[in-house]
């Protein structure tokens, strides 16, 4: 699984090297954009083009018609009855292609959500760091070891009631940097990013397991069974601007890959 | 396989199960479905809710404006018309027990022949029925008009203009507007009344509608509505055989050969007009044949058709690409009409395609939409079944047969919707494959036809009295869905009679010196183009018409307004009347009509100055239908077209059955609509010529199904 992570995120590192220089909202859309029109094919072969066409002109009809006969109160109640009827088969219709769809997608939108999710540091930056522990009882002793360049802010706080000991640090200067957490004798490490927010990095390490694999690609996972469950650095959430809009790049990516999918519907005739 | 699938499946709805909010959004493919589905979904419940809070102010209005209602006699008046029925070979078939349904509505209403216009054409009778008013009134005198200035014939309908103003890009000239449509027939159709009055109409393929005019209801266009390229209807015949006609009327015929089994040819649609030296364009295809097999697969614009012989395919789309992304959607039918020793592939011609129509051809727009959605594609020309496929021997009879019959029952479908969706109100239909199969088959009725020489007469000798059969079937479903407080009308626009001589005006009026041929000339080029105008009296154009060249009326008149022009007239009247057939001894021409006395209204001046009855067995030659001169004045119609109705409209009535009982045994098809109006409460306009067929001196009651009765004074009911 790790393997396949490593060579899908080079696949997608190489799919953004053109738009490494700049601003993070090209490699989005650009992402958007293919992600759109590959889908938009997977829609076609994998979805009953015909049934759907019959079902959608249905629908259709039957909204011309109570427009047509809008006079009469029984035939418009009718027809509504027989469009939830349709839409219903609609839905049942898409329901496998859609499933068949997600599989491709999650692994999309996980990459994303790593390359435009969070902004890494800036130099002169703080941010959180915390380490939870596994398993029950009293939280054990641990020490954190930052390299040159980064400086840690604040002593370490426990909090027992979440097994967790954060800590605030301060980068200095752009690069990447290991943090070094000592639990009773055994060393981890977790990659620190700062500067250039085009890059992949992950915020989170957890445990070697299917569902770290997946979902926190990018960094070797924590060894399975050790006292440490996850290290997180909370950096700053990015945020993409359109004038006085302000928003998360998953709006940005439905959007957009909607409106890619959606314009393109009719030049690849799919329903 | 199916584990490994359903382990993917169960695995991929783990992972969607366990994916965070921002890893909740499953790409544009399950984008569109829930976009789409819950769109819907809000769609619905909003227009649900909108209804409900909007419905007490719309019943308020519909209330206010339904006065009309208040008065009617009737909740529903149906109106089913079939083109062309004969009321002799309805009698005929009636009295044989055929036609049970009609016998039975004749037993509790009314059956009676009903006068048809003069000429007996279905543009003009179909006018003067929805016009209620006679042709002068409505303006349309045939399916073809002169056009003073050229005499070159025109459509008396309707007239599509070009766009006015352009925009040049290089090789393109981008319109800049729409092309005017207008429609050339005059008078308000009586739903326009009724809808003034809140009464809702469903008007299905009546004649002359097109384009449509707005109004309360819905409609949908039916003759005269053009093909694609804009003709009255012109069909394909691609083969790879040498022999035969090189041209055809109504058609075009493309010679294609076979490389090895495959051909390669083009179907032509409409012109491009956005190109500067505009050419038509067209769709290249395939034809791979399977001889042995006696299998054709036509490969057309990414589909794939596959036909045995003699198979006709379903409606297919044809898109033209005109440029800029511009394309205009047509569709046609292909059939194979033989694989050896030649291949023969016939394409109807390219109808407007109805989902996405390229001109106006229902009312609202989004009626032939919406159509088009709820039976798939449709005939959509006006002449929709291709009568000169058969005449041009391209096709045969029985796939003509099983063409006019697809159409038909779409047709059928069309009613049988509006009959459950209009309560209240006006429904009309009119079928036309009465007026085709007829015009078609008539020659098996009539022994020693000669249309009949050298063709079949075994086969389908019984097509006209199982066409009248049909249609009886459909009278007995329509009168199923019949209720109390609901009138019935079946009616036809004229009858018919055996078509077995033409006469050549033309070449009369030459032989007898009132028309005069250019020097040099033979008077064999099409649309009169070889007469000497400047020497010419009088011509003949259309199917009853005869008109002068009057000075100052026609560009290159010579007949004086006066008492020139009255004393022509007195003396073609006198000539042409009981105009004997030189080869037979039989009267040609029964009756000659003068406009002037025929018609009052304000369009007198563009009708024939003498309409032409012809008697039973004669009609117009088709030589003289396309304004070619020759020295022929009687000849046998050897043609397919061995029926027709352009003859004295006195011997071509058409039919009258009513649920209601009526006032007269001689109504006319200009009393239909006063008569609708009655029965709605709606006092017919002063301008209508035709009368009530409630009003009268006699005690007005009628019969209505159910055995209601009803009375006309107090409009009370009684069993």
């Amino acid at each position: 699984m790790f393997a396949f992570n490593n060579a899908l995120a080079r696949m997608f590192d190489l799919f953004y090297t053109p738009f490494r220089s700049f601003h993070p909202v090209w490699g989005l859309l650009a992402m958007s954009a293919v992600t759109g029109l590959i889908l938009l094919f997977i829609w076609k072969y994998t979805t009953n083009q015909k049934q759907m066409k019959a079902v959608k002109d249905r629908i259709k009809m039957h909204f011309i018609e109570i427009r047509l006969y809008q006079d009469d109160m029984g035939i418009i109640w009718k027809t509504q009855a027989r469009i939830l009827k349709q839409n219903l088969r609609y839905i049942v219709l898409v329901l496998v292609p859609a499933l068949v769809i997600i599989v491709p997608v999650v692994f999309i939108l996980v990459d994303m959500d790593h390359r435009f999710g969070r902004e890494a540091l800036e130099p002169g930056e703080s941010a959180l760091v915390k380490v939870k522990f596994a398993g029950r009882g009293g939280l054990p002793e641990v020490t954190i070891r930052a390299p040159e360049g980064v400086v840690v802010e604040t002593p370490r706080l426990r909090i027992p009631v979440e097994r967790e000991v954060d800590w605030r640090i301060r980068a200095e200067r752009e690069g990447d940097f290991d943090l070094a957490f000592v639990v009773d004798g055994d060393t981890y490490t977790k990659r620190l990013t700062v500067g250039n927010s085009t890059r992949r990095f992950s915020f989170i390490k957890g445990q070697a397991t299917v569902e770290e694999a997946f979902f926190n690609p990018g960094e070797d996972p924590l060894p399975k069974g050790s006292l440490i469950e996850s290290i997180e650095i909370t950096y700053p959430e990015m945020r993409f601007r359109f004038e006085s809009w302000v928003g998360h790049w998953l709006t940005l990516f439905c959007v957009f890959s909607l409106a890619v999918g959606f314009g393109l519907k009719p030049v690849f005739n799919v329903e | 396989m199916r584990r490994v699938l359903a382990t993917g499946l169960v695995l991929t709805a783990v992972l969607a199960a366990a994916c965070t909010d921002a890893q909740a959004y499953v790409g544009p493919g399950a984008g569109f479905a829930f976009l789409t589905s819950f769109a819907v979904l809000f769609l619905t419940i909003f227009v649900a809710i909108g209804t409900i809070l909007i419905w007490p102010i719309r019943f308020l209005f519909l209330r206010a404006k339904r006065r009309g209602m208040k008065e009617a006699m009737v909740d529903r008046v149906v109106v089913i018309g079939f083109d062309g029925m004969d009321p002799a070979l309805t009698r005929r078939f009636m009295d044989a027990g055929k036609l049970p349904n009609l016998a039975k509505l004749a037993e509790e209403g009314t059956f009676c022949p009903l006068k048809t216009t003069s000429p007996s054409i279905s543009p003009a009778a179909w006018s003067s029925f929805l016009t209620g008013s006679h042709p002068a009134k409505h303006n349309v005198f045939d399916f073809l008009t002169p056009d003073r200035r050229t005499y070159f014939p025109v459509l008396s309908s309707a007239d599509i203009g070009a766009v006015s103003r352009t925009f040049s890009l290089g090789k393109y000239a981008i319109p800049l507007g729409k092309p005017k449509i207008r429609l050339l027939r005059r008078g308000v159709p009586f739903w326009k009344h009724l809808g003034d009055r809140g009464i809702f109409s469903s008007i299905i393929r009546v004649p002359i509608t097109f384009p449509p005019e707005k109004f309360r209801g819905v409609l949908v266009s039916g003759l005269c509505v053009p093909d694609l390229k804009g003709t009255q209807g012109t069909f394909t015949y691609y083969t790879t055989s040498t022999n035969g006609n090189k041209e055809h009327t109504g058609g075009v015929r493309i010679p294609v050969k076979f490389e090895g089994d495959t051909i390669h040819a083009e179907i032509e649609g409409p012109v491009n007009s956005m190109l500067r030296e505009p050419v038509p364009m067209t769709i290249p295809f395939t034809v791979v044949v399977d001889r042995p097999g006696k299998r054709a697969r036509v490969e057309i614009a990414g589909q794939t058709i596959e036909l045995g012989e003699r198979e006709y395919s379903p409606w297919i789309s044809l898109e033209f690409s005109a440029g800029f992304g511009i394309t205009v959607r047509g569709i046609a039918r292909f059939y194979v009409t033989r694989m050896e020793p030649d291949f023969g592939l016939y394409v109807t011609p390219i109808h407007i395609d109805p989902e996405k129509p390229a001109l106006p051809i229902s009312h609202p727009f989004v009626y032939a939409v919406y159509l088009s959605k709820l039976i798939g594609p449709y005939a959509t020309l006006g002449l929709a079944e291709d009568t000169w496929a058969l005449n041009e021997r391209v096709i045969d009879e029985g796939a003509f047969l099983q063409q006019a019959y697809s159409c038909h029952e779409e047709r059928e479908k069309m009613l049988f919707n509006e009959l459950e969706k209009v309560r209240k109100g006006l429904v009309v239909c009119v079928f036309d494959t009465t007026d085709r199969v007829q015009h078609m088959m008539f020659r098996y009725l009539v022994p020693g036809h000669p249309a009949n020489e050298g063709q079949d007469t075994e086969v389908h000798k019984n097509a006209i009295e199982d066409l009248y059969v049909r249609m009886d079937e459909v009278v007995g479903r329509v009168r199923e869905k019949m209720k109390e407080r609901e009138t019935l009308i079946v009616m036809s626009d004229h009858g018919f009679k055996a078509f077995r001589r033409g006469v050549n005006l033309n070449s009369w009026l030459v032989q007898n010196g009132y028309m005069v041929l250019k020097d040099g000339c033979t008077g064999a080029g099409e649309w009169l183009q070889d007469v000497d105008w400047s020497k010419t009296k009088a011509f003949a154009l259309g199917l009853g018409g005869l008109y002068f060249n009057v000075k100052g009326r026609e560009g290159q008149g010579i007949v004086q307004r006066g008492d020139e022009l009255e004393a022509l007239r007195t003396e073609l009247l006198e000539k042409l009347q009981g105009l004997k057939d030189s080869d037979t001894g039989d009267t040609a021409i029964r009756n000659v009509y003068v406009a002037t006395e025929l018609y009052k209204g304000p369009y007198v001046d563009n009708a024939p100055d003498l309409v032409i009855g012809y008697a039973d067995g004669y009609r117009v030659s088709w030589d003289c239908v396309t304004g070619i001169v020759n020295d022929v004045v009687f000849e046998d119609n050897r043609k397919a077209w061995s029926g027709d109705h352009c003859l004295d409209p006195e011997i071509v009535p058409g039919i009258f059955f009513s649920s209601l009982k009526i006032n007269t045994n001689q109504p006319a098809i200009i009393d239909v609509a006063p008569t609708v109006l009655d029965l709605f409460g709606v006092a017919p306009p002063p301008y209508m010529d035709g009368r009530s067929l409630l009003n009268g001196s006699q005690e007005q009651s009628g019969v209505r199904g159910k055995g209601q009765h009803v009375s006309r004074v107090t409009g009370e009911q009684s069993s």
